[in-house]
C-alpha cells in the first residue's frame, strides 16, 4: 500500500543566498499546490562568508568561472537586502497562487544550525543550493533507519514524478521496501560519499529516523548533495527552546510582507 | 439694318421627302416577328477586329499582345469574352502553381509548378502529414526507448560536470580549505580548528604562513574557476547530444511518411526536392510537434482528429495555391476580366496581419493576382481603368517584358514599407493580355509609351457603322433578334426591328450605314420593351421604339426647349420670315451628354471701305475656335480671288455670331457668313426663312457638314413654332443628302410642302436661293452681267477700292474722307 503524505505540510526553505533559494522554492512548488499548507522562507546570512570577505587576496568565483573582488562589507549589507528582497517576492509568487500562508524572515548565523533552530513547527525543511548546471538530475532519497509511516518514500516518489526525473534510494544498513533503483551502503559516510559523486536534483531524508541525525552530517550532506536537501523531522530532532525563540511562527497567521 | 424687298424668285422645291428619311421598310427584313429569327451571335460588321482577336488569340510570340480599340457599345467586351473563349477551348489547361516555404531562406518563398490539378492535392496530402506527424512524434518522444537514452544523455552529462567538481570538493576538503557560497558566486578560505580562518587569525599568522595559504587559495581559486568554466562547453555538447537524438527518433517516422508522400511525385524533381527540404526541416525542428499547441481545446472530438496543420507553428509546411485549375473547375485555358486593375489585384499581394502590435507576414499570406489566374491563358482589362491605377500599368509591363510576374507591393516600389516582407520567386508568365479602350487613347500610348507598341502589337479597331444592304440590314436584324432574346425582351414585329434600325441610321449619321452602338440600340430595346409590357402586350411593336426614342429626347430635351422658347419670344433674335440685308441665319449642334440639338444663330455681317480685310469678332474675342478662324479666312480667300481682281481689295468687314455667348467652333457656318457678307456688299436681302449650314471652300464649292439632320429639325421646330408659311427651309450642302434621317414630322412637312431641304453645291447656287437674284457669271470681257448679285457686289468693291484711291492719293490731306 501506497503510504500517503499528510495533506497539509508546512515547509520551510532556508538559504544562504537567493540563487541557493531559487532551486529549493521550485521543489517547494512543485509540492506545494498539493500537500503545502503554509510557506516560510529564511534567508540565513551566514558570518563565516563576511568574515572570509574580509580576508587580504580573496577573490569570489563566479558561477561562469571568472574571479571576481571580494566585496566589501557594505556591499555585502546591500547584497543581503536585495537577495532578501528577490526572495521574498519568489516566495509571495509562489504562495499567492496556491492559496498558501507565507511568512519570511532574515537571520545571521550558520545555515544549518539557523534553519534548524527554526525548524519547530514545521514539517519539512528544505535547505537551497544553487544549479551549477542545467542537466537533469536524479532524486536521492536516503531510507530511514528507523520504520516510518512511508511519508519519505512517497514524496521522493511524488517529486521525482513532478520534476520528471529518475528516484534512487540510498539504503545504509539494514534493508527495507524493495525499491527498483536501490543501493545499499554500509554507512552513512559511504552514502554521503556515493552522492558526491552523483548528479542529485533533490535529496530527502528524515532527520528524525536517520541515517542522518546530526547537524554535523547533515552540513555534510548538503555538501556532497551540491542540491537543494529536504528534511523530514527537523522539529523532533532539534532540542526544544523556549518557545518565543521560535521563528517563524508557524502556527500562527504569518504577516503578510508588504 | 435696312429692309429691303429682294427682287422675288420662286423658292425651289427641295429634296423630295423620299430623300429626308431613307427608313427601312419591314417588308424588306422578311419576318413578321423575331420570334421567326435564327439568333445570330452577334458579332456583325467588324471582321478586321475579329481576325487581329483571333490573331492575337493563337499566334505564340509573346509580345502580339491585343488593344482592342474603338467606341463604347459597339460589342467590344462580348466580342472578346466570346472569341476568347472559343480558342481558350482550343488550349491545354495550363499548370498549376504553389507557394510553399523556402526553409533556407524563408523570406524569398519558393513557387512551384504542379501539373494542372495537383496543387490541392499536394496542399492535402500536406495537411495529413502534418496531422499525421504531430500524433505521431510525441508518441515517440513519449516511449520508453526515447525517455531511457535522454536519461543517459543527461546522466552523462550531469557526471561530466559533477565529477571535477565532487573531486574539487575532495581536494579541497584534503588541504584544509572551506568551500563557502556566497551571493555572487563561491568563495575559498583555508580552515583553522575546522572554521573558516577570520581575518584576526589571519593577522595572527606568520608572513609565511600567510603567504602559503594566500598561494594555497589563489591556486584552488583558479582550479575552481576552470572547473566552472568547462560548463558552457558541457551544456553545448550536451545540447548537440539531445538534438542529435531527436533527429535521430524524428528521422523515422518522418522519413517513413515523407517518403510515402513522395512517391505519388516520383519524376517530379521540384516537388520531391521539396519534400525532401520538408523532411530535413522535420526532422531538425522536432520540437514544433512536441509542443502544446491548441489541443486543449477540443471539444468533443478525440485528440486524434485534431487538424494541427491549422495551427500557426505548423504554417511553415503549408502550401500556398496560387492557381489550381481543379479549383477553377475547368479544362481550358483561362479567360479572365480583372474589373479592378490595381497593382494589388493585377500582380498579387503580400498581405500582413497584426501580432503583438507588429505587422509580420509569411509565404501562407501570398495572395495571387488576375496575371496568376491568366496564366497560361488570357487577360482582359479595360485600358482607361489600368492607366488610372498607379504603378498598374508599369507592373502589368514589367511582367510581359521579363516573362514573369514578379509580386512587389506599392509600398516596396515607392520603398515607404516599414515592416518585414517576402521576395517571392517570380512565377513565369506566359499570358495574353488584351486590353480594352478608346481609340484616342490607344494613339496616345503608341505616342508617348515606346514600350507600349513593343508589347502590344496587334489592333483591333472595331467599326462604328456596318453598310447598309439588305443583306447586312437582315443580319442586324438577327443580332437584334439574338438581343432581344437574351435579355428576355418581347419579341419584336418587323415594324419595330425597321424603327431599331431606323434608329440605328439615324446614329450613324448616313443613311448608307448602321451604326454598331449596339449598347445604344439596346438601352432603346429595352426601353421599349418596358412600354410594350406596360401596354400588355406581349409583342414589341414600332410605336413602342419610336415612342423610346422620343422619351428619349424629351428627357434630355430641357435645354433644347428653354433654347427654342428664347427664340419664339424673342429673347433670342432670329427671323424666320421677310428679309435682311448683311444678315443669315446659321445653324449648330449643341451637345449635352449623349443627347445632341441643332440651334439657329444670327449671323450678320457689315461692310465698309478700309483695309482692315475681314475682322471675325469671335476669333478678336477669342471665343472662335480655330477652325472657325479658318473658315472665315478662307472668305477672304474667296473674296479676293472672286472679285474686283484688278483694284487692291480695300475692305473693313466684321463678322459676328449674334447673342452668341458661348464659343463657336467648326467651319459649318462658313458658308452662312459668307451669304451674310455678300448680302452686305450687294445690299441685296436675304430671306430669313431659310437657314443655311455648309462650308465653303476658296473655289466657292459647299462641303459638308455633321449634324445635318439635328441643325435641320432645330430650325424646323423654330418655325413650326412661329407657324410654318411653306417659304422657310434651309440650305444644305449637296453632300450631305445622303446623311439626312429626318423626323418623321418634318419629312412630313416638307411632303405637304410646308418646310424645304435645298440642296446646294455653291456660293452662287445658294446666294441666288436666299436672294431670289441670280448670281451672274463673269463674262469673257471679265465683268459680271449687268444686275446680277456678284456685279453689285464687284461693283461695290471697287467702289471701295476707289474711295481708298483717292483718300490715298497725293495732295489729299487726311484722305478724301478726312478731315479739313
Amino acid at each position: 500500500m501506497t503510504p500517503v503524505i499528510p495533506a497539509k505540510m508546512r515547509i520551510l526553505v532556508g538559504a544562504n543566498s537567493f540563487a541557493d533559494a531559487v532551486t529549493a522554492l521550485q521543489i517547494a512548488r512543485a509540492v506545494a499546490a498539493e500537500f503545502a499548507a503554509s510557506l516560510g522562507g529564511l534567508l540565513v546570512d551566514d558570518d563565516d562568508i563576511r568574515a572570509v570577505c574580509a580576508l587580504p587576496h580573496q577573490r569570489v568565483i563566479s558561477a561562469s568561472g571568472a574571479l571576481l573582488l571580494s566585496p566589501s562589507q557594505a556591499q555585502i549589507r546591500t547584497l543581503m537586502n536585495a537577495e532578501a528582497r528577490a526572495f521574498r517576492q519568489l516566495l509571495q509568487q509562489i504562495a499567492d497562487p496556491a492559496a498558501l500562508d507565507w511568512s519570511f524572515d532574515q537571520q545571521m548565523g550558520d545555515l544549518v544550525g539557523t534553519t534548524m533552530a527554526a525548524a519547530v513547527g514545521w514539517d519539512t525543511l528544505i535547505f537551497g543550493y544553487r544549479s551549477s548546471h542545467p542537466f537533469v538530475g536524479k532524486v536521492v532519497a536516503l531510507e530511514p533507519s528507523r520504520p516510518d509511516d512511508g511519508r519519505l518514500g512517497a514524496l521522493a516518489e511524488t517529486l521525482a514524478r513532478q520534476l520528471q526525473t529518475e528516484l534512487v534510494v540510498f539504503d545504509v544498513g539494514a534493508g527495507a521496501r524493495p525499491h527498483p533503483a536501490r543501493r545499499r551502503f554500509v554507512d552513512p559516510q559511504d552514502a554521503i560519499a556515493a552522492l558526491n559523486q552523483m548528479n542529485a536534483q533533490a535529496v530527502l531524508i528524515d532527520l528524525s529516523r536517520g541515517p542522518i541525525r546530526s547537524p554535523g552530517s547533515l552540513r555534510k550532506l548538503i555538501a556532497a548533495a551540491r542540491c537543494p536537501v529536504i528534511v523530514l523531522g527537523a522539529s523532533a530532532a532539534t532540542p526544544r527552546v523556549v518557545h518565543d525563540t521560535h521563528f517563524p511562527v508557524a502556527n500562527k497567521q504569518p504577516p503578510r510582507a508588504t | 439694318m435696312t429692309r429691303t424687298s429682294p427682287k422675288t424668285a420662286d423658292l425651289p422645291d427641295g429634296l423630295p421627302a423620299a430623300k429626308l428619311r431613307a427608313s427601312v421598310r419591314a417588308e424588306q427584313l422578311g419576318f413578321k416577328t423575331t420570334k421567326e429569327l435564327s439568333v445570330s451571335d452577334g458579332l456583325i460588321g467588324q471582321n478586321r477586329a475579329i481576325d487581329a482577336i483571333r490573331l492575337s488569340a493563337n499566334i505564340t510570340d509573346r509580345d502580339f499582345n491585343l488593344f482592342v480599340a474603338g467606341p463604347e457599345g459597339v460589342g467590344r467586351h462580348s466580342a472578346v469574352r466570346q472569341l476568347l473563349a472559343e480558342e481558350a477551348a482550343r488550349r491545354p489547361t495550363p499548370d498549376d502553381w504553389v507557394y510553399v516555404n523556402n526553409f533556407e531562406t524563408p523570406h524569398k518563398p519558393r513557387a512551384m509548378r504542379l501539373p494542372p490539378g495537383q496543387a490541392a492535392v499536394l496542399r492535402q496530402g500536406m495537411q495529413t502529414l502534418v496531422d499525421d506527424l504531430a500524433n505521431e512524434v510525441p508518441a515517440l518522444f513519449e516511449s520508453e526507448e526515447y525517455q531511457t537514452q535522454r536519461r543517459a544523455i543527461e546522466q552523462e552529462a550531469g557526471e561530466k560536470q559533477e565529477g571535477p567538481i565532487a573531486a574539487f570538493a575532495e581536494q579541497v576538503k584534503q588541504e584544509s580549505v572551506a568551500l563557502l557560497k556566497t551571493p555572487m558566486g563561491f568563495m575559498l578560505s583555508a580552515v583553522v580548528d575546522g572554521k573558516p580562518l577570520k581575518p584576526d587569525v589571519y593577522e595572527t599568522l606568520d608572513p609565511r604562513q600567510r603567504d602559503e595559504i594566500d598561494a594555497k587559495i589563489e591556486r584552488l581559486q583558479h582550479q575552481l574557476a576552470d572547473i566552472l568554466k568547462q560548463g558552457p562547453l558541457l551544456e553545448k555538447e550536451h545540447r548537440q547530444k539531445v538534438e542529435e537524438l531527436h533527429a535521430q527518433m524524428a528521422e523515422r517516422v518522418v522519413s517513413l511518411r515523407v517518403r510515402s508522400l513522395a512517391e505519388k511525385y516520383e519524376g517530379n524533381a521540384e516537388v520531391t526536392g521539396y519534400l525532401d527540404a520538408v523532411r530535413q526541416d522535420m526532422i531538425s525542428n522536432a520540437e514544433l510537434f512536441l509542443q502544446d499547441g491548441e489541443t486543449s481545446d477540443n471539444g468533443p472530438f478525440p485528440q486524434a482528429v485534431h487538424k494541427f496543420h491549422r495551427e500557426p507553428r505548423f504554417h511553415r509546411y503549408g502550401v500556398n495555391i496560387m492557381v489550381s485549375q481543379s479549383e477553377a473547375g475547368t479544362v481550358a485555358a483561362p479567360v479572365i476580366f480583372e474589373d479592378n486593375p490595381t497593382l494589388n489585384l493585377l500582380t498579387g499581394r503580400v498581405e500582413h496581419m497584426s501580432q503583438m502590435g507588429t505587422l509580420v507576414t509569411n509565404f501562407t499570406l501570398i495572395k495571387p493576382g488576375a496575371l496568376h489566374r491568366a496564366n497560361g491563358g488570357y487577360l482582359v482589362l479595360d485600358a482607361r481603368r489600368l492607366l488610372a491605377e498607379p504603378y498598374a500599368w508599369d507592373a502589368l509591363k514589367r511582367c510581359l517584358q521579363g516573362g514573369s510576374i514578379a509580386i512587389v507591393s506599392l509600398a516596396d516600389w515607392l520603398s515607404l514599407g516599414s515592416t518585414i516582407s517576402l521576395e517571392p520567386d517570380p512565377i513565369p508568365c506566359d499570358v495574353r493580355v488584351v486590353l480594352i479602350g478608346g481609340r484616342r487613347l490607344h494613339m496616345l500610348l503608341v505616342m508617348l509609351d515606346p514600350e507600349f507598341g513593343t508589347l502590344f502589337k496587334l489592333l483591333a479597331d472595331f467599326e462604328d457603322d456596318l453598310p447598309r444592304t439588305t443583306r447586312s440590314m437582315r443580319h442586324f436584324a438577327r443580332v437584334l433578334a439574338a438581343f432581344a432574346a437574351r435579355e428576355n425582351l418581347c419579341p419584336m414585329t418587323a415594324d419595330a426591328v425597321a424603327a431599331v434600325l431606323d434608329h440605328a441610321i439615324r446614329l450613324a449619321d448616313d443613311t448608307r450605314k448602321f451604326t454598331l452602338q449596339l449598347g445604344v440600340l439596346g438601352d432603346v430595346m429595352r426601353e421599349a420593351d418596358h412600354y410594350a409590357r406596360a401596354a400588355r402586350r406581349d409583342v414589341m411593336q414600332d410605336g413602342d421604339v419610336t415612342k423610346a426614342v422620343a422619351q428619349a429626347d424629351h428627357r434630355a430635351g430641357r435645354i433644347k426647349d428653354r433654347m427654342q422658347e428664347a427664340v419664339v419670344r424673342k429673347t433670342v433674335l432670329i427671323d424666320t420670315r421677310g428679309t435682311a440685308v448683311g444678315q443669315v441665319n446659321g445653324l449648330s449642334v449643341i451637345g449635352i451628354g449623349t443627347h445632341r440639338f441643332g440651334r439657329p444663330s444670327r449671323i450678320t455681317a457689315r461692310t465698309r471701305m478700309g483695309n482692315a480685310g475681314l475682322v471675325d469678332i469671335e476669333r478678336e474675342v477669342e471665343l472662335g475656335g480655330p477652325l472657325h478662324s479658318k473658315g472665315v479666312l478662307i472668305l477672304s480667300g474667296y473674296l479676293a480671288a472672286t472679285y474686283a481682281l484688278d483694284v487692291p481689295m480695300s475692305l473693313h468687314a466684321s463678322l459676328v455670331f449674334e447673342q452668341s455667348y458661348g464659343g463657336v467652333e467648326g467651319d459649318s457656318a462658313s458658308s452662312a457668313e459668307l451669304y451674310a457678307l455678300l448680302s452686305a456688299l450687294s445690299g441685296i436681302g436675304i430671306r430669313q426663312g431659310l437657314a443655311v449650314i455648309g462650308s465653303v471652300n476658296q473655289c466657292g464649292q459647299i462641303q459638308a457638314i455633321g449634324g445635318v439632320n439635328e441643325k435641320i429639325e432645330g430650325f424646323f421646330d423654330i418655325c413650326r413654332a412661329r407657324r410654318l408659311t411653306g417659304a422657310q427651309g434651309v440650305l444644305i450642302p449637296a453632300a450631305n443628302t445622303d446623311n439626312l434621317m429626318l423626323r418623321p414630322d418634318v419629312v412630313a412637312a416638307a411632303e405637304a410642302g410646308r418646310f424645304r431641304i435645298l440642296p446646294v453645291t455653291t456660293i452662287d447656287q445658294g446666294i441666288e436661293i436666299l436672294t431670289g437674284v441670280r448670281a451672274g457669271k463673269r463674262r469673257r470681257g471679265g465683268a459680271y452681267p449687268e444686275g446680277t448679285l456678284n456685279a453689285r457686289v464687284e461693283a461695290q468693291l471697287r467702289a471701295f477700292a476707289q474711295t481708298q484711291r483717292l483718300f490715298a492719293g497725293p495732295g489729299v490731306p487726311n484722305g478724301a474722307g478726312g478731315a479739313e
